[in-house]
């Protein structure tokens, strides 16, 4: 009944729509993620693009005299910040004798640690800078702010990059499951990896306002990793965690609106993780408790018992 | 007779419920120089990590000089393949061979001037003394190699355990090793050398394992090493289903 | 004392603590682990302060510490079953730990003073407002008294287990061999590493230890030769970036943390170029002068089939 009631309502539904929308795309973009194993390249980027939102609200102040909180403004910024804090540590990681962890560790402070000082000091500021209030929401996401503009710009970066993904599916795959094999078909490897990142960094940066620079990395994640144990295709492992993730969006958005002060980041992020870990669990083929290779194991012990007597 | 360096029984290991090593009986006698031969992916390494007792065994047990392995472990020195070691590590060679007193050492007492003059005169014995203060990555593979070497003198133990010696390594390092490992022998060490180079068996190696999956053939390097043996070794199929077809017989 | 005074010493030790604790992680490539030790830690503290409703109680270090190893366990039992890559379980199961954190003080949000800025900064210039007394005695700020205990505790397992640790780090299998039990020794020294994350974490949130347990420990990686002189560089490091950021928090008027992190992360990029022998301006200087050394080899080889 209350959900009827939410859906009726205008705020309500756009908030959905736009929730739904992130976990669907970053869920699919994660499957990419995980299959590279660059999860906590993901995270890294993720609180990195922190200094990106505040630098652009900054620099907006300085251009019209209000900081602008629009999406068309900060997502642009996050996604700089972001690829910059990538490319950085590559770079490094690739010319020192520095560690792919070390190395992102390190952009982590020097990014996320710039952003928050810069954030903290546009709070403080005297005399305040005009549009600062909420700018922190950014840390842990604020999906109730959102509004039809948002929209459409979480819509403008999260279809172009689907798009992408899918006029290039070909080659994306190769290159995930082998970039030597890539390189030999003849592709632009340098090419690929680069739009590779490109796409991953807009999977994380559609997601600040909802859910936050902190905690977007799960959203990115969960739904490819939970997906991974219920399929063994790429193809279906990318519509199915767009599926999970718009799910588990759909849930932390409920759950936020019929909870009075339940932040709605974390209930999503909750949901993914409890979805992980069912699939783990109760997966048919690669679960834990079913899954058919344990069952191969105990007919096979049972076999050496008796050849061995 | 004297008890075996290393008694395997009834060994399986299993990954993921999948068989890696199905069923092995080998026994490494003292005072020789053993090779565990087999394609890539035939379970090499999975032997040796079950040996060293660091991966979970589904059936079967290890004995070292007639012990249980949780008794003798100190009586095996590990040289780790080159591959796996952390280069960059903040270590100097001569920590590094100072390294192989630790286990004598025991818990909490620190390495003093004996041991440094010991890991010194193993250094020497190697021609590398010359290298002592220099970090670990500034040396050249062969040298690398022959740092690790130094260790497992210090450590002195009975039984060595060498993780694939000769990769990597260059022709003069290699028969430098070559050469001290049958010093070692001939000392009345036992020395167990992972490896799946065939070409050089003959002239390195006294005994020879032939691993894939199942022991294929365990012997002196005359009567094991049979080109028939070898193929079947690496001819790749799947070897477990003969047991379980006589077990279900 | 005044509190400015306070604050600066209570920095640098926090920077000791987490530089200390932050090379073991470096040398054996875990540096991430701190990201979600960081993380992890909340819930644990914020569910013990929901049960015993008392700030100031050690159980909510103990508490925050357990659900740190909780993490830790959960990650290592997750890629053991194989079911899902390492770094995406570590991933998922700090930010799930952290969501549950975030979601039981905002159910509370009146009695909690966790506010959502706090948890990612908290303000170490207020630390040093809470006092400690013991039997009478005024001992100095709370704070200062945990990070205190914190140091001492790093520094001592350090110096005692200095040997074991390093085997561990650089060799587990021989470590295994000489009976130095180096799966137990690391659950222990991860303990050890998430009770340093409470303490400073309770100092300063999570962004500071992240911050100073990579950026310090990376940086002496790559100026030492030897682990002891990696330990002592790192502290070195971590408390220069701890007094600077300070410093330069004052005249913002905001928390050190942000500045700290910053600072400590800058330092590392300096080192990363000026670094003596590992430094990228040392080994393109290194490349070049092989480089020449080997064309001029090449053209003298070239020359004497001319002359002869």
């Amino acid at each position: 009944m209350i959900l009827w009631e939410l859906l009726g309502d205008h705020t309500f539904r756009t908030v959905l729509l736009g929730t739904m929308g992130v976990g669907a795309v970053s869920g699919s973009i994660g499957c990419f993620a995980y299959l590279r194993r660059q999860s906590l390249v993901g995270d890294v980027v993720a609180h990195s693009s922190l200094l990106g939102i505040v630098l652009f609200f900054l620099i907006s102040y300085w251009l019209t005299g209000e900081g602008s909180k629009s999406l068309f403004v900060l997502i642009p910024g996050a996604m700089v910040a972001g690829v910059l804090a990538l490319g950085l540590s590559q770079w490094i990681v690739s010319c020192t004798s520095v560690r792919a962890d070390s190395g992102l560790g390190v952009m982590l402070a020097i990014f996320f640690g710039t952003g928050i000082m810069l954030l903290r000091w546009v709070q403080k500021a005297n005399p305040p800078i005009p549009g600062r209030r909420g700018l922190d929401s950014y840390l842990f996401g604020m999906a109730a702010s959102m509004t039809w503009a948002d929209l459409v710009m979480i819509a403008i970066v999260g279809v172009g990059s689907i798009a992408v993904m899918l006029l290039l599916w070909k080659e994306l795959k190769v290159f995930t499951f082998d970039p030597l094999l890539a390189q030999s078909l003849g592709y632009r490897t340098r090419w690929l990896d680069w739009l590779m990142i490109g796409i991953f960094v807009n999977g994380i940066v559609i997601g600040i306002q909802c859910i936050g620079v902190v905690l977007i990395i799960a959203m990115l994640v969960a739904p490819a990793a939970a997906a991974r144990q219920w399929t063994e295709s790429l193809e279906s492992m990318v519509v199915l965690a767009a599926v999970i993730g718009a799910s588990c969006a759909a849930i932390g958005t409920v759950v936020s609106a019929v909870v009075s002060g339940i932040p709605t980041g974390p209930v999503i992020v909750l949901a993914g993780a409890t979805v992980v870990l069912g699939s783990i669990l109760f997966a048919p083929k690669r679960g834990i408790l079913f899954g058919g290779r344990k069952r191969a194991s105990a007919a096979m012990q049972v076999r050496f018992r008796e050849s061995s007597k | 007779m004297t008890v075996p360096a290393i008694q395997v029984e009834k060994l399986t290991v299993t990954y993921d419920a999948e068989p890696v090593l199905w069923d092995i009986d080998l026994t490494v006698p003292q005072r020789v120089v053993m090779g565990l031969v087999g394609p890539n992916g035939a379970g090499k390494s999975t032997l040796l990590k079950s040996i060293l007792d660091l991966t979970p065994k589904l059936a079967g047990q290890i004995k070292v000089l007639g012990q249980p392995f949780a008794a003798n472990r100190k009586a095996i020195g590990y040289v780790p393949q080159r591959s796996s070691i952390d280069w960059d590590f903040p270590t100097t060679v001569l920590d590094l061979v100072v390294m192989g007193t630790y286990g004598r050492l025991g818990w909490f007492r620190r390495p003093g001037e004996r041991e440094r003059a010991d890991a010194m005169a193993a250094l020497k014995r190697l021609g590398m003394d010359a290298y002592a203060e220099r970090q670990i990555n500034e040396l050249s593979g062969g040298q690398q190699q022959r740092a690790f070497l130094a260790r497992a003198f210090v450590q002195d133990a009975p039984i060595y355990f060498l993780d694939e010696p000769f990769a990597g390594v260059d022709v003069p390092t290699e028969k430098l090793i070559v050469q001290l490992l049958h010093e070692l022998r001939d000392e009345g060490k036992t020395i167990v050398v992972v490896q799946h180079d065939l070409k050089t068996v003959g002239e390195y190696l006294d005994q020879v394992s032939l691993i894939n999956q199942t022991l294929v053939a365990s012997g002196d390097v005359e009567s094991s090493f049979s080109e028939q043996l070898i193929e079947e070794t690496y001819s790749g199929r799947s070897r477990i289903c003969s047991p379980i077809v006589k077990g279900d017989a | 004392m005044s509190l400015l005074a306070w604050t600066y010493l209570i920095a640098a030790l926090t920077a000791v603590a987490c530089s200390l604790a932050g090379v073991m992680l470096v040398v054996k490539r875990e540096a991430l682990v701190s990201e979600g030790l960081s993380h992890a830690v909340l819930p644990g503290i914020v569910l013990a302060f929901l049960v015993f409703r008392d700030r100031s109680s050690p159980l909510l270090i103990l508490a925050a510490g357990l659900s740190g190893l909780l993490m830790v366990w959960l990650v290592q039992w997750i890629a053991r079953t194989g079911r899902v890559k390492q770094d995406a379980a570590l991933g998922i199961v700090f930010s799930g730990m952290f969501s549950v954190g975030v979601i039981a003080s905002s159910l509370n949000l009146k009695n909690v003073h966790f506010h959502a800025h706090c948890i990612i900064d908290g303000n170490l210039a207020f630390a040093a407002l809470d006092d400690c007394h013991w039997f009478g005695f005024y001992l100095g700020p709370k704070a200062f008294v945990s990070m205190l205990l914190c140091v001492v505790g790093v520094i001592g397992f350090v110096v005692v287990f200095f040997k074991e640790l390093k085997l561990l780090a650089f060799d587990e299998t021989t470590s295994h061999l000489f009976g130095f039990r180096p799966r137990l020794l690391h659950t222990i020294w991860l303990a050890i590493v998430s009770i340093v994350a409470v303490a400073a974490f309770e100092v300063a949130g999570t962004i500071l230890v992240v911050a100073l347990m990579i950026a310090p420990a990376a940086a002496a990686n790559l100026l030492s030769d030897r682990l002891s002189w990696m330990f002592v560089l790192s502290a070195l490091l971590g408390v220069v970036a701890a007094l600077l950021g300070v410093a330069l928090s004052q005249p913002l008027s905001i928390s050190p943390a942000g500045p700290i992190s910053s600072i400590a992360g800058f330092e590392f990029l300096l080192i990363v170029f000026f670094a003596p022998k590992r430094g990228l301006i040392a080994r393109r200087i290194a490349r070049r002068r092989r480089r020449r050394l080997w064309i001029a080899l090449l053209a003298k080889r070239n020359r004497l089939p001319k002359n002869e």
